[in-house]
Formats: C-alpha cells, sequence, structure tokens
C-alpha cells in the first residue's frame, strides 16, 4: 500500500536525523576514547606472569559498555522532542504533510536507531578487545547479549522519548537514569525486599515490581563474562514480549502526550 | 542546543557513577571484611583515606569470592553462614581447604504474592544464572587472581588478599615463585602478620626440599613470634594456628634433627589441646627413639 | 474559490484571559498575494498556526484549499516559512531540503533538482554544503524560503518573511513573490512591515486584538498615495483602541 510505504519513508527521514546528529556530535567517538583510557592500563597489566586472564578486562569493559549505552541513550532519546521545541523546528517540520504519529515513531526510532548503531561499534570493540586478550567467549552468548542489550535501548529510549513529553529535559534525565541504573542493579531484588517488607509498605514495593520496567532482564554480564550458557529460547522470548509490549505502551502514552502538546 | 546535549550526557554519567557507588556501597551491607586490626593509623587523614582503601579493597576482595563463584553471589549472604566459613567467606574457605561448603539455594521466599505468580522473579530466574558452581581448572581459576591482586594494591593491609591471592598462585596455577614474592610484599607491608609469615611458611614446605630449607624453619619461627591472639577475629582461630604453627616447626625441628625443640614445640601444643592425636604419636616416636 | 476561508473563528489559549483571536472572518482568494497586517500580539501567528492544522480553533471554522488543516494530504500543498527561522544546525543546506523533501514524498532525482533551483533563487548556491549552524540569521532565512518552496506548494504561508532581511534580500524575496504570483500561487503572509506590504499585495486585512478591523484591495484600503498605508494602519489601530 502507498500509505505505508510513504509513512515509513517519513519515518526513517525523520529517524536518519537522529543518527546524523548522534554522529556528528562526536559523542561516540568521546565515549570510546574515554573507554580506551579506562581500558589501557588495564590491558597493560599481567598479574603474575598469568596468562589468558581475562574476565575482568570482559567485566570492566561490558561495564563501560552499558553505561556508555545508557549515557548515549538517554542523552539522544532526552533531546529529540527539547531540541525540535527549543529551536522551534518543530514548526516547520508540523507544516510538512506528516502526522504527529509519524514524528513520534521517526524520533523514537532515531534515537534507538542511532544509539543501536553507537551499540554496535562498543560489542565490536568489545569483541576485539577479547580477541586481544585471548579470552574464549561463546559466541553464542554475545549475540544473545547484544541482542538483549538492543531490547534494552529499545525501552530506554522509548522511556526518554516519553518522559521529555511530560518532564523538563533535566527531570527527565534524572528520573531515567535513575530508573535505569536501579532497577539494573536491585530489579532481582525487589521481590525479596517486598517480601520483607511490614504491609503498609510493601505494596508501593510490590506496585514498582510489578510496574517498573525491569532493565535487569536484559543484562547478560554475567553469562558472557563468566562463561555461562546461554538463555534458552521461552525464556528469551518472553524477555522480547516483555520490551516490546513495555515500548509499545509507553509509545501509546508518548502519541496520546504528544497530540495533545501545546503549541 | 550542543551545550545541552553535552550537559546532558555528562548528567547522566555522573548519576550513573553516583548511582553504581551507592549501589556497591548498599550492596556490601557486610561491611569491611579486610583487617579489622589497624591501631597504627594515628592521623586523622589516614584513618580516612585508610577507610575508603579498606572499603574498595574489601570490595575488590569480594569480586574474587564472586569470580570463584561464577560470578553469582554465594548463598552465604547472611553473616552466619559467612562465620561459619572463618573470615574471609567461602573464597578463603576453599583456601583452607576446607572442601565443606555449606550451599544453599539463595531463592528469596516472596511472602505476599508467592513465587507461582510473580513472573519477574520466575523470568529473572532463568535469565539470571543462579545455580551454585565453583571455578575449577586453571582456566577458570586464574580469574580470580587480578581482583586478589587488586584487593592488595587497594590496601596493603589486606592480609587476607595477600593470603588468598599467594595460595591461588601456588597451589591451583603452581606459580610458587610468583606466590613466594607475592606473600613476601605482604610481610613488608604488615611485618607484625603471624597470618602471612604462616601461609609463607607453608608455602615454602611444599616446595621441592623444602622441608630441608632452613628458610622454611625461619618462617614457621617468626609467625610463632608474632602470634598474638589480638590478630585474629576469633579465639578460636588464633589457637587453631597456633596448634598448626606449632604441628609444622616440631616436624621441620625433628627433621632436622633438633629432637629438643620439637618435643618443646609437641608439649606445648599438648598443652593447648590435651587430645591432640598427630602430635601424641610424633612425640611417643621421638621418645621412643632414645631422644 | 479560497485559498484560505476562516469563519468566526475563536482562539482560547489556555490559561490566557482573553482570546488570542476573537471571531476572525477570513477569506483569501486563490491567486492573490494576501498581507495579514498588525501591531504584535494581534493574532497574526495564531491565525497561522491554525490555517496549518498546528491546533484547532476553539470555536469556528478553518478550511485551507478546500480541506481540513489537520489532514496532511492539504499540508502537502502548502509552503510554510515560520516567524522564527532555525534549522538543524548539523544539516546543511541541501541535506535539510533533502530531509524535508522526503517528508513531502518526492522523488530522490526531483529533491536533487529543487535544491539546486531553489539554492539559486535564495542566493545560498555557494552555501548548499556549509553546516546550517554557520549560517548568519539572514542565510537562515533565506533557506527557510527554500524549504517553504520546495514542494512547489499553491499556497505559501509567510510568517514575517521580512524580519531580519537585508535591503538586497527583500528585493529578492519581493521578486520571488511577484513572481509566485504570476504562476498563479497564493501567498498569504504576516508582517507589521507596511511599506513593504504596499509594494507587493493584492489585498491586505489589518489584525488588531484578534479582530480583524479592515480588509480589502490595496487600492480600496490605502488609495494611490505612497506611504498612506501607513496612516490608514494608524488610524485603525488608534480607533479599535478607542
Ligand atoms: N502559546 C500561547 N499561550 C498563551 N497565549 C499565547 C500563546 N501564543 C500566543 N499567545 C497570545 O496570543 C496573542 C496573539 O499572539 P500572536 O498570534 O503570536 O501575535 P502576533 O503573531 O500577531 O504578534 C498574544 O496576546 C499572545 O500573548
Ligand atoms: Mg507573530
Amino acid at each position: 500500500m502507498n500509505g505505508m510505504r510513504g509513512s515509513l519513508q517519513r519515518i526513517m527521514a525523520l529517524a536518519r536525523l537522529a543518527v546524523v546528529d548522534l554522529f556528528r556530535r562526536r559523542d561516540v567517538s568521546v565515549a570510546l576514547l574515554l573507554a580506551a583510557v579506562a581500558l589501557l592500563p588495564l590491558l597493560a597489566f599481567n598479574f603474575f606472569g598469568v596468562s589468558g586472564v581475562w574476565r575482568y578486562v570482559g567485566e570492566v569493559t561490558l561495564l563501560l559498555v552499558w553505561i556508555f549505552s545508557i549515557a548515549i541513550g538517554l542523552g539522544v532519546a532526552a533531546r529529540q522532542f527539547p531540541a525540535e521545541f527549543d529551536s522551534r523546528t518543530i514548526y516547520p517540520l508540523l507544516s510538512k504533510p506528516v502526522r504527529r504519529t509519524e514524528i513520534l515513531l521517526g524520533k523514537f526510532l532515531g534515537a534507538f536507531l542511532a544509539t543501536a548503531s553507537a551499540l554496535c561499534l562498543f560489542y565490536v570493540c568489545f569483541l576485539l578487545l577479547l580477541l586481544l586478550k585471548g579470552g574464549g567467549v561463546d559466541p553464542v552468548v554475545v549475540a544473545q547479549a547484544f541482542l538483549f542489550h538492543l531490547l534494552f535501548v529499545m525501552l530506554l529510549t522509548a522511556m526518554a522519548v516519553t518522559g521529555s513529553l511530560i518532564l523538563t529535559p533535566s527531570a527527565n534525565l534524572t528520573v531515567c537514569a535513575l530508573a535505569a541504573a536501579g532497577m539494573l542493579l536491585f530489579g532481582e531484588r525487589l521481590a525479596g525486599l517486598a517480601a520483607g517488607l511490614p504491609l503498609a509498605s510493601a505494596i508501593p514495593a510490590w506496585a514498582v515490581h510489578a510496574l517498573a520496567p525491569h532493565m535487569e532482564f536484559f543484562d547478560l554480564r554475567l553469562r558472557v563474562v563468566h562463561g555461562w550458557p546461554p538463555v534458552e529460547w521461552p525464556a528469551s522470548l518472553a524477555v522480547a514480549a516483555y520490551a516490546l509490549c513495555y515500548t509499545a505502551a509507553l509509545l501509546l502514552l508518548a502519541d496520546r502526550l504528544f497530540k495533545r502538546k501545546k503549541l | 542546543m550542543r551545550p545541552n546535549g553535552t550537559n546532558g550526557t555528562l548528567l547522566c554519567v555522573a548519576l550513573l557513577a553516583a548511582s553504581a557507588v551507592l549501589a556497591s556501597w548498599l550492596g556490601r551491607q557486610g561491611g569491611v571484611r579486610g583487617n579489622p586490626r589497624d591501631g597504627r593509623q594515628a592521623d586523622v587523614m589516614a584513618l580516612v583515606f585508610g577507610e575508603a582503601r579498606k572499603v574498595v579493597s574489601g570490595g575488590l576482595y569480594d569480586r574474587a569470592d564472586l569470580y570463584f563463584h561464577g560470578g553469582i553471589q554465594a548463598a552465604a549472604d547472611n553473616c552466619a553462614e559467612q562465620a561459619a566459613e572463618g573470615r574471609g567467606g567461602a573464597l578463603a574457605a576453599a583456601a583452607a581447604g576446607s572442601a565443606a561448603h555449606a550451599d544453599e539455594d539463595g531463592h528469596a521466599e516472596t511472602g505476599l504474592v508467592g513465587e507461582r505468580w510473580d513472573l519477574w522473579s520466575r523470568l529473572n530466574r532463568r535469565i539470571h544464572p543462579t545455580e551454585d558452581r565453583h571455578a575449577s581448572g586453571v582456566r577458570e581459576l586464574k580469574e580470580v587472581v587480578p581482583w586478589l591482586w587488586a584487593a592488595a594494591a587497594a590496601d596493603p593491609h589486606n592480609t587476607l588478599a595477600y593470603g588468598v591471592g599467594a595460595y591461588w598462585l601456588a597451589r591451583e596455577l603452581g606459580r610458587v615463585d610468583e606466590a613466594l614474592r607475592f606473600i613476601g610484599e605482604g610481610i613488608r607491608n604488615n611485618p607484625d602478620s603471624c597470618e602471612l609469615e604462616f601461609c609463607r611458611g607453608e608455602l615454602l614446605y611444599l616446595r621441592p626440599r623444602g622441608k630441608r630449607d632452613p628458610a622454611t624453619m625461619k618462617a614457621f619461627s617468626a609467625a610463632l613470634r608474632k602470634w598474638t591472639p589480638e590478630q585474629f577475629d576469633r579465639q578460636e582461630e588464633a589457637r587453631m594456628c597456633r596448634r598448626n604453627i606449632l604441628m609444622y616447626l616440631a616436624t621441620l625441628h625433628e627433621q632436622a634433627g633438633g629432637h629438643e625443640a620439637a618435643k618443646k614445640c609437641l608439649r606445648e601444643l599438648l598443652r593447648m589441646v590435651p587430645d591432640h592425636s598427630p602430635a601424641i604419636r610424633m612425640l611417643g616416636e621421638i621418645e621412643a627413639a632414645g631422644h | 474559490m479560497d485559498a484560505v476561508r476562516i469563519e468566526s473563528v475563536t482562539k482560547l489559549y489556555a490559561g490566557a484571559g482573553r482570546p488570542a483571536l476573537d471571531g476572525l472572518d477570513l477569506a483569501v482568494q486563490r491567486g492573490e498575494v494576501f498581507g495579514f497586517l498588525g501591531p504584535n500580539g494581534a493574532g497574526k501567528t495564531t491565525t497561522i498556526k491554525m490555517i496549518l492544522g498546528f491546533f484547532a480553533p476553539t470555536s469556528g471554522s478553518v478550511r485551507v484549499l478546500d480541506g481540513d488543516p489537520q489532514d496532511p494530504a492539504t499540508r502537502r500543498r502548502i509552503g510554510y516559512m515560520p516567524e522564527v527561522a532555525n534549522y538543524y544546525g548539523y544539516l546543511s543546506a541541501c541535506e535539510l531540503l533533502a530531509f524535508y523533501g522526503r517528508l513531502c514524498g518526492m522523488a530522490p532525482e526531483a529533491i536533487r533538482r529543487r535544491s539546486g533551483e531553489l539554492l539559486e533563487l535564495v542566493g545560498l548556491q555557494d552555501a548548499g554544503k556549509k553546516p546550517l549552524r554557520l549560517f548568519s540569521k539572514g542565510m537562515m532565512q533565506r533557506a527557510g524560503i527554500a524549504q517553504a518552496l520546495l514542494h512547489d506548494p499553491e499556497l505559501l504561508i509567510l510568517d514575517e518573511p521580512l524580519t531580519g532581511l537585508d535591503p538586497l534580500a527583500r528585493i529578492q524575496l519581493r521578486d520571488i513573490i511577484v513572481m509566485l504570483r504570476k504562476q498563479g500561487r497564493t501567498v498569504f503572509f504576516s508582517s507589521h512591515e507596511l511599506s513593504e506590504a504596499e509594494l507587493i499585495c493584492d489585498r491586505i486585512g489589518i489584525l488588531k486584538d484578534g479582530r480583524l478591523c479592515c480588509c480589502g484591495g490595496i487600492a480600496e484600503v490605502a488609495g494611490d498615495g505612497a506611504g498612506n498605508l501607513e496612516r490608514i494602519f494608524l488610524r485603525h489601530i488608534q480607533e479599535a483602541k478607542g
């Protein structure tokens, strides 16, 4: 159908904008440079002449990959709409034959694709580093970890794009960063925590556990670094479904918000 | 536009760093497992930085423990179990050769809702490995070493890191010389530590012809000299250490022909533990031989 | 057939005491150049935003080119240059036009050809590859004109197009408008630059406090003496006040 194709073309045109923006800002190169500065001394170490020790490098590298993916994902996604409004480029944009929903999807997809391309770069660097250190990782686990990470980026960018339509940019960044970091670190323990609380405080804890985005689902660093087998198919599919549903819900909300946005 | 974006990114990184620090701080409720005795840090600066270093060092040591367990927090999260394993948790327990390591599944009971309905927790259990696993084989065991090195580098008074590190190097990775160098560094940094001296003695003892090396005897003698009950967390540990030193010394003296010295050690040992059968047997043998 | 038909439109911004537009009736015929005049805060931009479908009027109806302005198909036939010209600073002028062209569903070949022509027309042919963040205000404004004309719209809406342009650029813009009129396009522009309006408009409307206080052919409103419009404008504004 022509309408669909046109729609897709417009969404992709909008998405390309975010990717071009990210890579022209050199945020990614700065991240890579920082990572290199952090990792070079680590790589140079030789512990007691024991060769082939790589897991600590793998762990630190993946940690950096995660931190940078969050920073870049949030940075890109959270500035999509505020930048349009601040510079008033939203007006010529809206005057073109695009639907608001297309703009929203384009912005989200742009943030996602921009971060995902940066992520590809990061994982390639990670693999090169492991090659250098003689690390033996299961390629299936790494591929899975990468895909899960992409799902994470999708959810994160959807969250930041939605947040940018309700909150001020700094509040949005704070909320999203805290939610992402908090859930990555404590998401798994939330249920246990809620179980141990007295009823009055357990209810909010359960609510957070039930509703907050469980970012820790997407974090397979442990499996990569410590040589565990890949996650089994049913669980992988469940995680993908979770990410897709959550993202879809956020985007539906964002669509509502954007259509109501005062201009 | 441009400065905004950069600020945002910076803010994010800062926030993340802050929350990571906070998390690791909260996550390690156990506190510092490093070296509890350290009365020497007199001035405030040293005290403050000393504390920070201890925290970092303790965290790095925990990391080593984690690596030993395939990256998973061992079930020994609660204090009681930790106590049972002695200072330093499972890693130290393994280092001390105690194979018995009580393992429970760390499943948190989910009370109110119940595991059945808590989909997220069930999913988490499938995503994140929970089975208990111990590192085995050189390929895995050597991964522990960098963290022990780092723990010692972060806090040179973390005697546990030195001791356990030397153990891994010597026993599991076969690098006795590196281990001795490492423990030597530990002793230089902690000249009063009985444990490190004892550890060095054991390493020397295990070398080929180590039993005839006068350095071995010197190390155990130094350990005995440096032994004070205050160095240990628990009384029982202190006594255990002294017993072991005495037994090693008795063996070494006996081999070198120092029967009187050997008997002296054995008698002290028997005063501490009257029914210590190897000591009784050995003393009997020496006396039977007419010395 | 009207290019723009606004019927008893009222627009009340949330939280504002008085309406920005108050029972506005306005019709712009096809093929004419319409000058939408009025002091600051009269409601010109508000009217234009409704013509473009950015929001619906609180009451009344707006029809553009016989279509609903909220419908993207209607907007495909409108070119718009906003009041404050600001475009993506990380793109070059060529890339900007390519982006907007794609949004309008233009073929890549058409975009390339058209961008070349338009950059030439607005005098940016040598700056096509330069990132927009290095553009001066006037250059940005020219890029704005180019993007408004890119998809060859039937109706061109310019919100205060003259501010920030040097005299040469004004003359060029005037020439462009004259050319568009010759091609039978409709031009709707808002301004408070009366002398300029007098030169190029077929008809004008004067807006004050959200009400149209005068509308008609330039000859009817201003007579034929140059500079008359200024007097007329002042008189209408003061009448509206009193
Ligand atoms: N987003 C808005 N919210 C509230 N009031 C607004 C908004 N935009 C414009 N106004 C008010 O509406 C009136 C008309 O504004 P505008 O259409 O921008 O005037 P003009 O373009 O003629 O200078 C002004 O009083 C202005 O303060
Ligand atoms: Mg205006």
